[in-house]
């Protein structure tokens, strides 16, 4: 049986946002989530927690989602774990620079909360196979 | 003696015509300033008899202070024999006889007549010229005073690029003082690479005269004295002083623009930012009530709760193209430009927009579409355009009805467009459709939703795509919006002669196992304004008008693998597939087939034989479609320099004309010069064309063997009955579209009926 995505690596500072994804991605995705409130929180969960997906805010205190993945990547056992940037910064040369940074995708806030699990399913399992 | 005499008096005549004619002033006086003789000239000069002169001092000819002084002079000048009044050109005033003080140039000879002592003033009234430097020097002090006082640095530069002047901006833009600019060469005010590329492009302007520098407004970078970069904006004109070469640049420090820009630009970035973080949480917490997390809810809760979630999605909608905005008018909006095939947007568009068109309860199908057509565009752009058109079409569509996309071929542009049969966009609003914030009624915001905003993008965007946007529109009836870009060449059918357009004829279908006879056949038929397709065998020809039609008419070739002309020909008939196609047989064998075949030979359709005679061709089609039709085409030759009013006129009417463009006095002179037993049933006139007036055509059209009726339709109101030939005349900014139509077709009634 194929590989299914179970674990996710949340960082987001806003915290009423925080609880939306985490109740959509927890609630209809059936994911297990870490919930970090900034990129340090991240980096140091990284490890211990082992993520299959790694889901970061890009504007965040203390560290922010491009640093934290720079981070991670540093981390032998995660330098492969896809990471998608969830932001609201969604500029065409934005949503472009975080590619080059190595993100497999960029998901626009507002998201809709009803389809956001199988959006990130469907991004992750095309990383995994590709 | 005699004779000398004579030679003397010859020689007195000359001189007295000598003076008579020149236009100078010539005055002899005393030794005391008495007037002796004066010229004509002089008279006019002053404006004397030549009575009130002679005797008199000549003083009178002066105004003080010479006057006062000049008996002194003269008294002087004997006495001393040195010469104050003596010389050539000086400029003093002379006084006219009614008192006028005027400029004049003097120039006073001595001389000594039988021992006495004469002088000779020469006169010349300098008023006017001097009047005209007056001029030029205020001309001069002006431009100077702009030239020095002008925000903007101009400088002047020799072919060899050396600075040969710069005004006072100039020195305060780039820091320096100006003899440390002058005599330098103009690189030294640029960065690289411009300044290493400087002399390049000059030398190679002065070789071939190609333009790589001149021109308006160009973003440059400039170099002040302390070496620092700054953004500049330059235009250079070329002129020639005194038949020598020269360039002039003007530069306009243009930082504190490009700041304001950036600022407002991160400012937009920020906002938007701002904006959707607290809109992420109401968006997220909105949906996920409405998707049952929580349990259900009444009906009340669920209205209140789908009111937030239509709200949020509006607002979002604000800002995204709030966003769009602002990137198109800072010009930062970016395009990626790829090849793409036309069908697949429109099948991509279909998919993309289902969904909303589901909501509003209308379906959108494709209507035409233009196989293998490609264009350059941004995938994501167009798909935001064909979003836009679409959904707009679907808020004002009737529940229930389509909503029809189509793509034609156009003048080597694709054009698409989008059609509803909702209530037509209100008169006062079409002028002013393509703005920002405008709706056809404020109301209409929260009626049908939308920001305002979405056709002023779609334009930008369109027009980023070196194409067009544009609508017809008629109240109670519909409005398609289209748009034109440019078709990438390698695909565009050789059709640069098409002036044929066919409103509402579809295309034809071309049946002939030849793949390079089918081809020829498209291209004849395109050539005529007929778009068509090709089936090499009769099972590909039954697959297409099953999947690709509906087709106006077919083209069939007897001979075919597997099933032949004949045969398709009769089980279409069969089928009843044949009541709505006009079938054409274009085959060697066609002629034996329709005069033996016992299914056939009683009630044959049109035939041609190969080889194919091109006219004999598209008769056959026209006759074939007209009689499936069952009404003859009504030809219209339409002359008139309005691209948008000839294209206006193709959407209007119907399928039963076929209208044939004409742009100017002698397109229109060329087709009706070319009918070749053909026949124009009317001409609708515009009468300012760009190479005449419209009315010259009448002798053409009155000689002709069937003259066609003449429709007026121009700017101007024309009193027909002062002209013949001519059944009628509309005044565009009084005719509604209805009412040109209504006129037409009253126009061709009658003719029928004649």
């Amino acid at each position: 049986m194929a590989k299914q995505l179970q674990k996710i690596l949340y960082a987001e500072d806003e915290p009423d946002i925080q609880s939306i994804a985490q109740m959509t991605l927890e609630m209809m995705g059936g994911y297990t989530l870490k919930v970090c409130n900034n990129g340090q929180e991240a980096v140091d969960a990284a490890e211990a927690f082992a993520p299959d997906l790694i889901l970061l805010d890009v504007m965040m205190p203390m560290m922010d989602g491009p640093q934290a993945l720079e981070a991670i990547r540093k981390i032998p056992a995660l330098a492969e774990t896809p990471v998608i940037f969830m932001t609201a910064k969604v500029q065409q040369q934005e949503i472009q620079g975080y590619k080059d940074l190595g993100a497999i995708e960029v998901i626009a806030k507002p998201f809709d909360p009803m389809t956001l699990s199988e959006t990130i399913n469907k991004l992750w399992e095309a990383a995994i196979n590709s | 003696m005699q004779k000398i005499d004579q030679n003397f008096l010859d020689q007195v005549e000359r001189t007295r015509a000598i003076l008579d004619t020149v236009v100078d002033g010539i005055i002899t006086i005393s030794a005391q300033g008495i007037i002796e003789t004066v010229n004509p000239a002089a008279l006019g000069i002053f404006g004397y008899t030549e009575d009130e002169l002679i005797g008199q001092n000549v003083k009178v000819l002066m105004p003080e202070p010479y006057k006062k002084e000049h008996d002194g002079y003269l008294a002087h000048h004997i006495q001393t024999g040195e010469k104050k009044v003596i010389g050539i050109g000086r400029e003093v005033e002379g006084k006219r006889k009614n008192g006028q003080v005027f400029p004049m140039e003097l120039s006073v000879g001595e001389m000594e007549v039988s021992g006495v002592k004469m002088f000779t003033g020469i006169v010349r009234d300098i008023t006017e010229r001097k009047f005209v430097e007056s001029r030029q020097q205020e001309v001069e002090a002006r431009t100077k005073a702009i030239i020095e006082t002008v925000v903007d640095g101009i400088i002047t530069i020799n072919m060899q690029g050396i600075i040969e002047t710069v005004n006072p901006a100039t020195l305060r833009i780039f820091g320096y003082q100006d003899h440390e600019m002058i005599g330098q060469n103009v690189k030294m005010l640029m960065p690289n690479p411009y300044h290493d590329e400087h002399d390049g492009y000059l030398k190679h302007f002065a070789d071939t005269g190609e333009r790589k520098v001149i021109g308006i407004g160009r973003d440059v970078q400039g170099q002040r004295k302390d070496g620092s970069v700054f953004s500049l904006e330059l235009a250079v004109s070329e002129m020639s002083v005194n038949g020598k070469r020269m360039f002039t640049g003007i530069v306009r420090d243009v930082t504190e623009r490009k700041q304001a820009e950036k600022t407002k630009e991160e400012f937009i970035s920020t906002v938007s930012h701002e904006l959707r973080t607290p809109l992420t949480s109401i968006r997220g917490s909105v949906g996920l009530l409405m998707g049952g997390v929580a349990g259900e809810f009444s009906d009340k809760a669920k209205q209140l709760l789908s009111i937030a979630q239509n709200n949020t999605e509006r607002l979002l909608m604000l800002i995204n193209d709030i966003l769009d905005l602002s990137k198109i008018e800072a010009g930062k909006m970016d395009f990626n430009f790829q090849e793409m095939d036309v069908q697949a947007l429109l099948d991509h568009a279909i998919e993309a927009n289902a969904g909303y068109g589901a909501e509003k309860e209308v379906h959108f199908v494709v209507e035409n579409s233009v196989q293998g057509a490609a264009v350059h565009g941004d995938e994501g752009r167009l798909m935001q355009v064909m979003s836009n058109l679409m959904s707009n079409a679907a808020k004002f569509a009737p529940k229930g009805d389509s909503v029809k996309i189509s793509a034609v071929r156009h003048h080597n542009q694709i054009r698409i467009s989008v059609t509803d049969h909702g209530s037509g966009i209100p008169k006062a609003f079409q002028g002013t459709i393509f703005d920002k914030f405008t709706q056809a009624d404020s109301s209409d915001t929260r009626q049908v939703g939308g920001t305002g905003l979405g056709l002023n993008i779609t334009k930008a965007i369109v027009e980023k795509h070196s194409g067009r946007i544009s609508f017809v529109t008629e109240e109670g009836v519909g409005t398609t919006f289209y748009f034109d870009i440019p078709e990438i060449k390698s695909h565009t059918l050789d059709t640069e002669n098409e002036t044929v357009l066919r409103p509402g004829v579809k295309k034809i279908l071309v049946c002939d196992d030849e793949p390079d006879i089918a081809s020829l056949i498209r291209l004849m038929l395109a050539q005529s304004g007929f778009e068509a397709d090709i089936a090499l065998t009769a099972e590909e020809a039954e697959n297409l008008l099953r999947t690709q039609g509906p087709y106006s008419a077919m083209t069939l070739d007897i001979q075919l693998p597997n099933k032949d002309g004949a045969t398709l020909y009769k089980e279409l008939r069969s089928s009843k597939v044949i009541e709505n196609l006009a079938v054409v047989f274009v085959s060697v064998q066609a002629e034996r087939v329709c005069t033996t075949d016992p299914d056939i030979k009683d009630n044959p359709p049109p035939w041609v034989t190969k080889p194919i005679d091109e006219n004999n061709l598209i008769d056959a089609i026209e006759l074939a479609i007209e009689e499936k039709q069952g009404q003859q085409l009504v030809h219209i030759l339409h002359v008139e320099d309005d691209a948008d009013i000839r294209q206006l006129m193709v959407l209007l009417m119907d399928e039963s004309f076929v209208i044939t463009q004409a742009g100017s006095v002698k397109e229109a002179e060329m087709q009706l010069n070319d009918l070749q037993g053909n026949r124009f049933d009317l001409v609708l006139l515009d009468i300012g064309l760009p190479d005449g007036s419209g009315l010259d055509l009448l002798e053409t059209i009155s000689e002709l063997t069937y003259p066609p009726e003449v429709l007026v339709f121009s700017a101007d109101d024309i009193q027909v009955n002062e002209i013949s030939h001519i059944k009628d005349s509309l005044v565009k900014s009084k005719t509604t579209n209805d009412q040109l139509v209504a006129k037409i077709k009253s126009v061709v009634a009658n003719r029928k009926g004649r």
